[in-house]
């Protein structure tokens, strides 16, 4: 009995500690880009725990679907993650705006490394795609890969996707 | 028809600004200016879904003369069943749909008419799960149910209305003139509603194909913390507006309708298998266009992986495998 009892403080211990270090590694900062309220929970509907007006800066400490839980000052609580930008990750900068956190690796770069990795690196520019030319070989691979509707279903289905109704969004100059 | 009239008016614009700093402007016939205009606008207003078919895939072949697919069949199967299963949600879900993962550092995705859309490797390979790859394709699929580079290339065509009077009555002249040279049409990019539209629809497609909505958010949130001084960047930031921007106009939107939208799933993405490189024979590429010369004789049929990627290894893969994911 004693045996078991020490086998699940241990646990709870381990548990504590995970919690404690993936807390302190995901502290990033932020900035609030628009007047936001803040949640107690991440629900539209939960109770107010503040405000935070455009301009505000603070550490984001989890995320959860479209909400981020931001830390600002005494403040703590839940809003939507489109309303804060984090911070900007300029190429070979080492640490800078925490790269290699957490929430950097969920928001932005996965790694630092990466980061400098992409220098050098010749991407598509302007100049390959004026100059290309069609690739017959490809497209036929290209058509060899293609999945009809039913093979897309199944995909659907194995991976527990169910599809629903939704509408399009109201926006600002759109056509219907 | 709003395209069309616009695309009539910046024909005519531009017909009446060289007809005023011209010093024979006097001699021009104000009405046969406003005939050639309207000629021109007719011509490449009617694009059949045919024709936009034929468009797409010369666009898309093109696009994979310079950059190739990424010699992963079980990957590109993988992103082929994601997104058709995404467009089955659209408004047009019996076109031919085309998915594919293209082997290059950029990180970008593109549609091309009728049904192709190509992600790039360095956009893959930063997503952390099928939800964010869904948006990413969800967008791209918006792009193609909306024919928005469709527009853009009547638009330009339109305006080269001197070209246009001698294509009047040859389809395939015309078209050609609306796909321009190579696939510059990606260079040259859509206006901004166009992507701003194509967020707003991309959330609510991944949404029906029961997805987290917001895969979309968090790739543009991702674009937003590199910022423009990332060079695997730089072709997107030229031709989108800024990922800060989308996310205000896309939040925008999405504000009045988080109480309703549905949770959907995020669900583990598919990771690129370890020393995949492009489908054709690794052999260094030349710095200068000469690719295009030599995928007119057609490309081998993929290598088999080796695993290790053998020797003359490209250098950015080395470092993928060491640090990437």
């Amino acid at each position: 009995m004693r045996h078991v009892m020490t086998g699940v403080s241990g646990r709870w211990l381990t548990m504590l500690l995970l919690a404690l270090i993936s807390a302190m590694a995901s502290a990033e900062p932020v900035t609030v880009e628009r007047d936001s309220v803040l949640r107690s929970e991440p629900r539209t509907d939960a109770s107010v725990a503040g405000n935070l007006a455009k301009g505000a800066t603070g550490d984001a400490v989890a995320r959860q679907g479209a909400w981020v839980q931001v830390k600002s000052g005494a403040l703590t609580g839940w809003l939507y993650s489109f309303n804060v930008r984090f911070g900007v990750v300029t190429p070979g900068s080492g640490d800078g705006a925490g790269a290699g956190s957490a929430l950097g690796r969920v928001f932005g770069p996965r790694q630092k490394v990466n980061v400098t990795a992409t220098i050098g690196i010749r991407g598509l520019d302007e100049e390959d795609l004026k100059q290309a030319h069609f690739d017959q070989g490809q497209m036929q691979q290209l058509d060899g890969y293609a999945a009809n509707r039913d093979q897309a279903a199944e995909h659907a289905g194995s991976a527990g996707l169910t599809a629903g109704k939704v509408d399009y969004l109201d926006q600002a100059g759109s056509t219907p | 028809m709003s395209a069309q009239v616009a695309a009539l008016r910046a024909v005519l614009l531009s017909l009446a600004a060289c007809a005023c700093c011209s010093a024979q402007a006097q001699t021009i016939d104000l009405n046969r200016i406003f005939s050639i205009g309207r000629d021109a606008v007719t011509a490449v207003a009617g694009v059949s879904e045919e024709e936009e078919l034929k468009i797409g895939r010369e666009v898309a072949g093109r696009m994979l003369g310079a950059a190739p697919l990424v010699n992963d069949p079980a990957l590109q199967g993988y992103v082929n069943r994601v997104g058709r299963w995404i467009a089955s949600q659209s408004e047009r879900p019996d076109l031919p749909w085309r998915f594919a993962i293209i082997d290059t550092a950029s990180i970008n995705a593109f549609a091309a008419p009728g049904g192709y859309v190509l992600v790039t490797r360095g956009l893959y390979e930063i997503l952390d799960s099928e939800a964010q790859l869904a948006g990413v394709l969800a967008h791209e699929i918006a792009h193609i149910v909306r024919r928005h580079h469709v527009t853009v290339m009547q638009k330009s065509a339109a305006l080269s209305a001197g070209a246009q009077l001698a294509q009047r009555d040859n389809r395939s002249a015309l078209l050609n003139n609306m796909i321009g040279s190579g696939a510059e049409v990606f260079a040259r990019g859509l206006d901004k509603s166009a992507e701003h539209e194509a967020d707003a629809m991309g959330v609510v497609l991944a949404a029906r194909a029961g997805y987290n909505p917001f895969g979309l958010v968090d790739v543009l949130q991702k674009l937003a913390a590199r910022g423009a001084a990332d060079g695997s960047l730089a072709l997107l930031f030229k031709t989108h507006p800024a990922p800060g921007d989308r996310l205000d106009q896309l939040g925008t939107a999405l504000t009045p309708r988080m109480a309703n939208l549905p949770v959907g799933r995020e669900l583990d993405i598919r990771r690129v298998v370890a020393g995949a490189g492009p489908v054709r024979a690794a052999q260094p590429l030349p710095a200068d266009g000469a690719r295009g010369l030599t995928s007119q004789q057609g490309s081998p049929q993929p290598q088999p992986s080796k695993g290790g990627g053998g020797i003359g290894v490209d250098p950015s893969q080395i470092l993928r495998g060491l640090f990437g994911r």
